[in-house]
């Protein structure tokens, strides 16, 4: 658009596009003119004619609205909290020099104690005296005491503080020649004196603590021994599992004098001969255990387990001859009433039924033949296998005599494999099973039986998971042999010979030292040394236990297993299924007891003669009383000869009236006419022949396994106290 | 918060140093060399050491420090993170690395061994295994 000076201005002109352009809004501004002339009106019209004739270049004027945008600015922060940490390994070196030996007549020696308390040397004000004394498998403890300092200390802030207890010796100049470590612990208790305000701090190197801190492994490395979950608590804490592994072997374990624990048997070769020039003046002492104390044991170990068995049974029928059948009218036997009678017998089919054809066509002499239309559904007889399964417990005993002194103490230890009967019940109970072992389905947790295709039985021991199997209880039966041993020779140690030195820090509880004196004699392991440092008095001394009663525990030959007995009934493995015919003069009288397989009759029967069911049945023989039993060692009872009653029986299992008896003293073919299980008494058909204890009975309605009968000893060697009486 | 890191006496780390570490010696030398274990670690798994300096890159090192002229020397000391001591030095210091991660396997076991050359008799606690000042995070 363009614009261009017209009449009365300047307007736009140009030329309008062909075809037109349509209106278009425009927004122009025009300026006008005007020129008045004095006296004369004027209209001013001004007409406006806007074409659009060619390219405009328009100039649209735009609002721009700028605002502040809005921005949200996100910073992650980092914040690192941290705890300085400075690590600070104090050492402590102890250099001393041998330890001079007291010099009989010689000048005294001159000594000190030294102790630290929390790191800081408390020696100054020790007063009384200072004791350490450390015993077998007990912690070493300690005491001392502390003079005023004039300050105010609380009593809980002493607590656990670590302390250190040190001899020293020196030489008649006053120059130091040794210094030997004696304690080192934890302040346990300390108790005050309010009269005197002497602090006694009473310390213990916290054996049990440091016990109770360690892992099972660490306590099997530090001890030696054996340990069975089956014979001990397996959740027990670290200091009772140490306790129980340490029951199994000849030793303690305690800690040195800087308190670390250390296991020491109770056996060794001398290290050291203590003379009389050593030891102090009438301090020299035997001391023995009171015969009364030593004791041996009888332990009586048993394993229960619970032992599966399916037994094969053959199940074999005949018909009657054809020609008999046929002469006879008899009908034909059924093959479905075979199976129903198998199926009804309380026995499981484990094969297929072998059956004895029933012939389609028969050719009768001289009258002609016979033809069967069904003859697939008849037969002539049948062959098949039965099982039954059924499970027993199995009790192997072992009596093992340890020790040889003493009187005897009877202990027993059982190791069972435990498990949920009801467990496979839910799941399967098996119609043939006599208890609750589910075999059929290989679903349980218990194993699964392959079927027996024969005549006999199949055993297997069933052990479940975490049970003790034979590997476990072999180590069961092993660290109960030798808890045992181990109590019968604690019974017998506690003979030794006491004696005072001169303060030796080097005895120790790992040192086994020999006394040779001129009146008192023995060798052994050091079972206490007390060490006391007499401030006031001056006097410094170990008073020493040598236990003269050496022991080892050799190793425990691993138990002899015996044959479980698999006695079978006769006649127990065949299913009886005969012919019974009746209607004929010589029939007897229908029992149906006795008379199991096919029963029939025949086509006319005689007047008067016994009739029978026409039926198939099949009887299979039942798990007898002995068999499924339970399999333990005979009881044992007391008898006296010439009466009938047997008494102390240790198991009344399979008594029962009429139930035969045997034993050694006992008449053969004895019965039991009465049995009383609360007394434990039986009574007998025939009396006793015999007097004695312990005797060994068997009933014929159990299966028996032996009794084994070890011996194990621990080796005691006694080195003294000799005495010159 | 409390740290976790610590020296214990026992791999478990279950028991921490109290005290000393004890080492005894004859003065005629006779009896050798001394091994003790002690372990450097936390049972906290998710806890971390590391130097304060430049975390994560400068080394922690545990050093024998003597803090005085007379008693034992730093030489009596030799510290190694296996029982065998071999190419480690008498009274060198040991490097554990840039950090230490907790949890009971992480935990670092340092073997201190001493030999008295002194035979002076008498007791020294004038040495100390010192770490870098460390943070635990």
């Amino acid at each position: 658009m363009t614009f261009g000076r017209g009449l009365f201005g300047q307007g736009l002109f140009g030329r309008e596009a062909a075809g037109g352009g349509g209106p278009e809004p425009v927004s122009i501004s025009v300026p006008l003119r005007v020129a008045v002339v004095a006296g004369s009106v004027a209209t001013l019209r001004v007409r406006l004619r806007i074409r659009v004739r060619g390219e405009v270049s328009l100039s649209v004027p735009l609002a721009i609205d700028v605002q502040r945008p809005a921005v949200r600015l996100l910073v992650p922060l980092a914040i690192r909290v941290t705890q300085q940490v400075a690590l600070v390994v104090p050492l402590s070196v102890t250099v001393s020099a041998a330890l001079p030996g007291p010099v009989p007549g010689g000048e005294a020696f001159i000594w000190a104690g030294r102790v630290t308390l929390d790191g800081v040397d408390v020696t100054a004000r020790l007063t009384g005296t200072i004791e350490v004394e450390a015993e077998e498998d007990a912690a070493r403890v300690a005491r001392f005491s502390l003079a005023p300092a004039g300050a105010m200390v609380a009593l809980s802030s002493l607590a656990r503080r670590p302390v250190t207890i040190a001899f020293e010796r020196f030489d008649a100049a006053g120059v130091r020649t040794g210094i030997w470590r004696l304690f080192t612990g934890l302040v346990d208790g300390p108790e005050y004196d309010a009269a005197t305000r002497v602090l006694t701090l009473v310390c213990s190197d916290a054996r049990q603590a440091k016990i109770a801190a360690m892992t099972r492994a660490q306590i099997d490395a530090l001890v030696p021994g054996v340990w069975s979950p089956f014979v001990f608590d397996r959740d027990s804490t670290s200091e009772q599992y140490l306790v129980d592994r340490l029951g199994t072997t000849a030793g303690s374990v305690d800690g040195d004098a800087y308190g670390a624990l250390a296991f020491t048997p109770w056996a060794g070769s001398v290290g050291r001969v203590i003379t009389e020039a050593e030891i102090l003046d009438e301090s020299l002492s035997p001391f023995l255990v009171g015969a009364a104390s030593a004791r041996r044991s009888r332990l009586t170990v048993t394993y229960r387990r619970p032992q599966a068995v399916v037994r094969g049974i053959l199940f074999q029928y005949q018909s009657p001859p054809l020609a008999d059948q046929f002469y006879l009218g008899l009908k034909a036997l059924a093959r479905n009433a075979v199976e129903q009678a198998l199926g009804g017998s309380g026995a499981t089919v484990v094969s297929d039924i072998s059956w004895m054809e029933y012939p389609a066509r028969a050719q009768v002499e001289r009258v002609g033949a016979i033809v069967a239309a069904d003859a697939q559904a008849l037969c002539l007889g049948a062959t098949c296998w039965l099982n039954r399964r059924y499970s027993r417990w199995i009790d192997e005993t072992w009596q093992v005599s340890i020790g040889t002194e003493g009187p005897v103490t009877d202990e027993s230890r059982g190791v069972s494999v435990e498990w949920d009967p009801t467990d496979s019940d839910q799941r399967r109970l098996p119609g043939n099973a006599v208890t609750a072992f589910a075999v059929a389905m290989n679903e349980g947790p218990v194993p699964r039986i392959a079927p027996m295709l024969g005549m006999g039985e199949r055993h297997v021991d069933y052990v479940p998971a975490d049970q003790p199997d034979s590997a476990a209880f072999v180590v069961a039966y092993t660290a109960s042999v030798l808890t045992a041993a181990r109590q019968v020779a604690e019974s017998l140690r506690g003979s030794g010979v006491s004696f005072e030195l001169a303060l030796d820090p080097n005895v120790s509880l790992r040192d086994f030292l020999e006394v040779d004196t001129a009146v008192v004699a023995g060798a052994g392991k050091v079972r206490k040394v007390v060490h006391r440092m007499d401030i006031d008095a001056g006097t410094a001394v170990t008073a020493v236990e040598v236990e003269c009663v050496s022991v080892t525990l050799p190793p425990v030959p691993a138990p002899a297993r015996q044959a479980v007995p698999t006695k079978i009934k006769p006649g127990a493995l065949v299913a009886k299924a005969q012919s019974w015919i009746g209607g004929q003069m010589s029939s007897p009288v229908w029992n149906e007891k006795t008379m199991f397989g096919y029963s029939t009759n025949v086509a006319s029967p005689a007047t008067g003669a016994n009739l029978y069911p026409e039926q198939m049945s099949v009887m299979v023989p039942g798990i007898e009383e002995a068999a499924q039993g339970a399999v333990a060692p005979p009881p044992t009872c007391s008898m006296t000869a010439g009466s009938d009653v047997l008494t102390a029986l240790t198991s009344t299992d399979g008594f029962d009236l009429d139930v035969g008896i045997s034993g050694v003293g006992i008449p053969p073919g004895t019965v039991l006419v009465a049995v009383t299980p609360s007394a434990r008494t039986a009574r007998l058909s025939q009396a006793a022949t015999v007097t004695g204890v312990e005797r060994e009975v068997r009933v014929e309605t159990r299966q028996y396994i032996n009794r084994v009968r070890v011996s194990y000893h621990p080796t005691i060697v006694r080195n003294g106290p000799t005495v010159g009486a | 918060m409390a740290t976790t890191f610590g020296v214990f006496t026992d791999a478990a780390l279950t028991t921490p140093l109290a005290g000393t570490l004890d080492f005894a010696q004859a003065a005629d030398g006779s009896t050798g060399p001394v091994v003790a274990t002690v372990y450097i670690g936390s049972a906290a798994g998710t806890r971390v050491l590391r130097a304060v300096a430049n975390p994560g890159v400068d080394p922690l090192v545990l050093t024998v420090t003597d803090s005085s002229a007379g008693g034992s020397p730093a030489a009596d000391v030799t510290i190694a993170l296996d029982e065998t001591f071999v190419g480690r030095t008498p009274g060198a210091s040991l490097v554990l690395g840039t950090q230490i991660n907790g949890g009971l396997a992480n935990a670092v076991a340092v073997y201190v061994r001493v030999e008295d050359s002194t035979g002076e008799i008498g007791l020294s606690t004038d040495l100390s295994l010192v770490l870098t000042l460390a943070e635990e995070l």
